[in-house]
């Protein structure tokens, strides 16, 4: 390969990698965080113990919202089947997002659990940066897209590929923090290639819709309907009617779905006589994503339509889609997928600090920020992160908008470090920050046990796994803090003592 | 460390021309890349919705992921490329081939 | 379940090609030796065999390009920390793999 050509890749590489950087790992750690949403769901409202089986919990919840929200123009039911939780949303206009959920097991009869975002707050952020429908999703795919382009531009200029595959010489110098960067993005190469490619394939009629556009013109009903003919639309006919027992209907969607699980259940205008309620399979079945449906009469029960999949053109986007958000993947799989993803934000990391790195210290401004602004992502956001998790427990279960009040305890935290990493320098702040997110971190399973009563102890005794695996990252994560935190003061030459006392900053 | 000279001295790549055609050169491949990419993708995903031969929906979500591959292609493209003319000039000339095709060949039927 | 077979597999298989390497080999304080390379190709397509003929073969895929990840990082941070015991891992690796595999299929 020509040196020309590395060379123009090399500058792609380094400024496309720096511009997107603070912005990818964001994604990536929040994305990571999201593999867990489940689980991270179900530690945020210990109310919902889990119990019995899933399509129980479809049945109360249907019960409840009957006699609670009869006349929304929709109930969208989420059967989680790792906890045996349904979580049922309905439009509420008096809510901050338009609409609020109520979380069911087996034994709800009412829905007590404290309000909350759960592991859909890491997921949200990720996807959609939490700005309005549709500019998040757009500046979220495009840092992917040039992600992509930075990974590419990554592997054309690494010459020695497979000679440097298992190389780590972990001297701390430059070396060794590019030998980092190389094999966190060299042992995942693919998963890091299909998890940026797939990322963005999902989005595609906000950010790419011109296939669409070309074939259908503004015609945006039917593109819809041939897209997902399994999403049977009925407009509503302004009577009143009562919904069918749904019971039946969930038994002869699981003989469609070949004893398969259920997985959203979708009741279109509940209070209409042209109520339609749409069963999909669970997305843990298959890789593909949403890839069969059974739609109902909602006053009869009679059936509507099925659909199942298989065209090749929309299998291969439904299994590309599926490829990430990961609902197909077993225990060992998504272990798999979290591990990735931290070498993923690993990539970013050390790649940022390498920007630095290759750079002679106390060179302008451009040095300054971006020393600043790394340390202010890197360890900033996993503190916020963790904020989240400790509002989550530290507001009261029954306070009124607590579930913005997290989201809003997010940002403020994150916003607080930058500042602190702004203002300090950050040799020092790197060592400070780490500090508190691994104490953050490590406290987080004691106060939860003080605040709700469901510990480590009980979780063993219990066989919860849920917790005792929550609990575990939790001081995993506290460890590898304290491990950078350690690291950090160490090479800060500030704090070595000199023959005469401290050595001058 | 040849990596990492490379990426040092990325900014010292032999060029003709002073500092000022150096920038420009390098926002023509930036703009390449981006917007080019982009309009490049959007064309792609146009002229392939209708030329191949699925049905509309088929046709539509296939030429989607093609272009969604096509353009990091037309990005590293313009940076690889031997000068930044040719870079905005080769995504200029593709998107405007792809739209024309795709306004020729017409909606489907 | 298929993980305790291909996991060992897998990390045997690119323990004896990072060992088929001069620089590893180096680390290791080893001579080389032809057979390494083969047979760590072999333990490799052994690995992917496993999680091809689990339940599922996509699940099985899709879980075999982590697990080699998975087991590259373990293979590197044995050559940072004990690159003597590498081999010795690998023969324990191999012989873990396999078991696991009769396990697997026996349940």
């Amino acid at each position: 390969m020509n040196r020309s050509l590395r060379q123009s890749m090399a500058g792609l590489h380094t400024w496309s990698g720096l511009v997107i950087g603070w912005l990818l790992f964001a994604i990536t750690l929040t994305g990571t965080a999201a593999v867990f949403s489940s689980e991270t769901s179900g530690w945020m409202q210990p109310e919902v113990a889990g119990r019995g089986e899933p399509r129980q919990a479809v049945e109360k919840a249907v019960a409840w919202l009957r006699q609670a929200q009869p006349k929304v123009r929709g109930w969208f039911l989420a059967v989680d089947e790792r906890t045996a939780t349904v979580h049922a949303l309905y439009e509420d206009r008096t809510a901050p997002r338009g609409y609020r959920t109520a979380s069911f097991d087996a034994a709800t009869d009412t829905p007590t659990a404290r309000q909350t975002m759960g592991g859909q707050f890491f997921y949200r952020f990720h996807f959609e940066l939490m700005l309005p429908n549709p500019w998040g999703r757009m500046l979220a795919s495009a840092a992917a897209m040039v992600m992509l382009i930075a990974i590419i531009s990554g592997i054309i200029i690494h010459k020695r590929i497979f000679a440097d595959f298992f190389t780590l010489r972990p001297t701390g110098g430059q070396r060794g923090w590019l030998d980092a960067h190389n094999v966190f993005g060299v042992l995942a190469l693919p998963f890091h290639l299909m998890i940026t490619f797939t990322g963005i394939v999902p989005l595609f009629k906000t950010t790419l819709p011109w296939g669409i556009i070309a074939n259908y013109g503004s015609d945006n009903a039917t593109a819809l309907a041939e897209f997902y003919p399994s999403l049977a639309r009925r407009a509503p006919t302004g009577n009143p009617g009562t919904l069918a027992d749904i019971g039946p209907m969930l038994t002869e969607a699981q003989r469609y779905f070949g004893g398969g699980r259920i997985g959203r259940v979708n009741i279109a205008n509940p209070g209409d006589a042209g109520s339609v309620v749409t069963i999909m399979r669970n997305d843990a079945d298959q890789l593909a994503y949403m890839a069969q449906a059974v739609s109902f009469d909602g006053p009869t029960g009679r059936l509507l339509g099925a659909h199942t999949e298989a065209r090749p053109a929309r299998k291969t986007f439904d299994v590309l889609y599926g490829l990430h958000i990961a609902r197909f993947a077993p225990e060992v799989s998504r272990w798999l997928y979290f591990l990735c993803g931290l070498a993923l934000a690993g990539v970013i990391a050390t790649g940022l600090n390498l920007w630095l790195k290759a750079r002679a210290p106390n060179q302008g401004v451009g040095h300054w920020l971006v020393a600043r602004m790394n340390v202010g992502t890197v360890v900033g956001l996993p503190i916020a992160m963790l904020g989240f998790l400790w509002a989550n427990r530290v507001l009261p279960a029954g306070y009124g908008e607590r579930s913005a009040a997290e989201v809003n305890i997010f940002f403020w935290l994150w916003a607080a470090a930058f500042l602190y990493a702004l203002l300090r320098a950050p040799q020092r702040a790197w060592g400070e920050l780490a500090s508190v997110a691994a104490l953050a971190a490590g406290l987080l399973p004691f106060v939860s046990y003080a605040l709700t009563g469901r510990g480590l102890w009980q979780a063993v005794t219990d066989g919860d796994r849920l917790f005792l695996g929550f609990d575990l990252v939790l001081f995993a994560l506290a460890a590898l803090c304290a491990v950078i935190a350690h690291k950090a003061f160490a090479a800060d030459s500030s704090l070595r003592l000199t023959r005469k006392g401290p050595a001058a900053a | 460390m040849s990596v990492m000279n490379a990426i040092v001295h990325a900014r010292d790549r032999r060029q003709a021309g002073g500092r000022w055609q150096r920038t420009i050169a390098l926002g023509a491949r930036i703009a390449a890349a981006s917007v080019g990419g982009y309009a490049l993708a959007a064309a792609c995903a146009a002229f392939l919705a209708r030329a191949l031969p699925m049905s509309r929906v088929e046709a539509a979500t296939m030429a989607t992921l093609i272009a969604l591959l096509a353009m990091p292609a037309a990005a590293i493209w313009a940076f690889a490329t031997a000068t930044a003319g040719r870079a905005l000039g080769g995504v200029v000339a593709a998107t405007l081939l792809l739209g024309a095709a795709a306004w020729l060949l017409g909606p489907p039927s | 379940m298929t993980a305790i077979a291909t996991l060992p597999l897998a990390f045997s298989g690119l323990a004896l090609l990072s060992l088929s390497m001069d620089r590893h080999v180096r680390q290791a304080a080893m001579r080389r030796h032809g057979v390494r390379r083969p047979a760590g190709w072999l333990l490799l397509a052994l690995s992917l065999a496993a999680a091809l003929v689990s339940d599922n073969w996509r699940f099985g895929l899709v879980e075999w390009t982590g697990i080699i990840a998975a087991a590259a990082a373990l293979v590197v941070l044995v050559l940072v920390y004990r690159p003597r015991a590498l081999l010795g891992a690998a023969v324990a690796g191999t012989a873990l793999g396999l078991a696991g595999w009769a396990y697997a299929c026996l349940r």
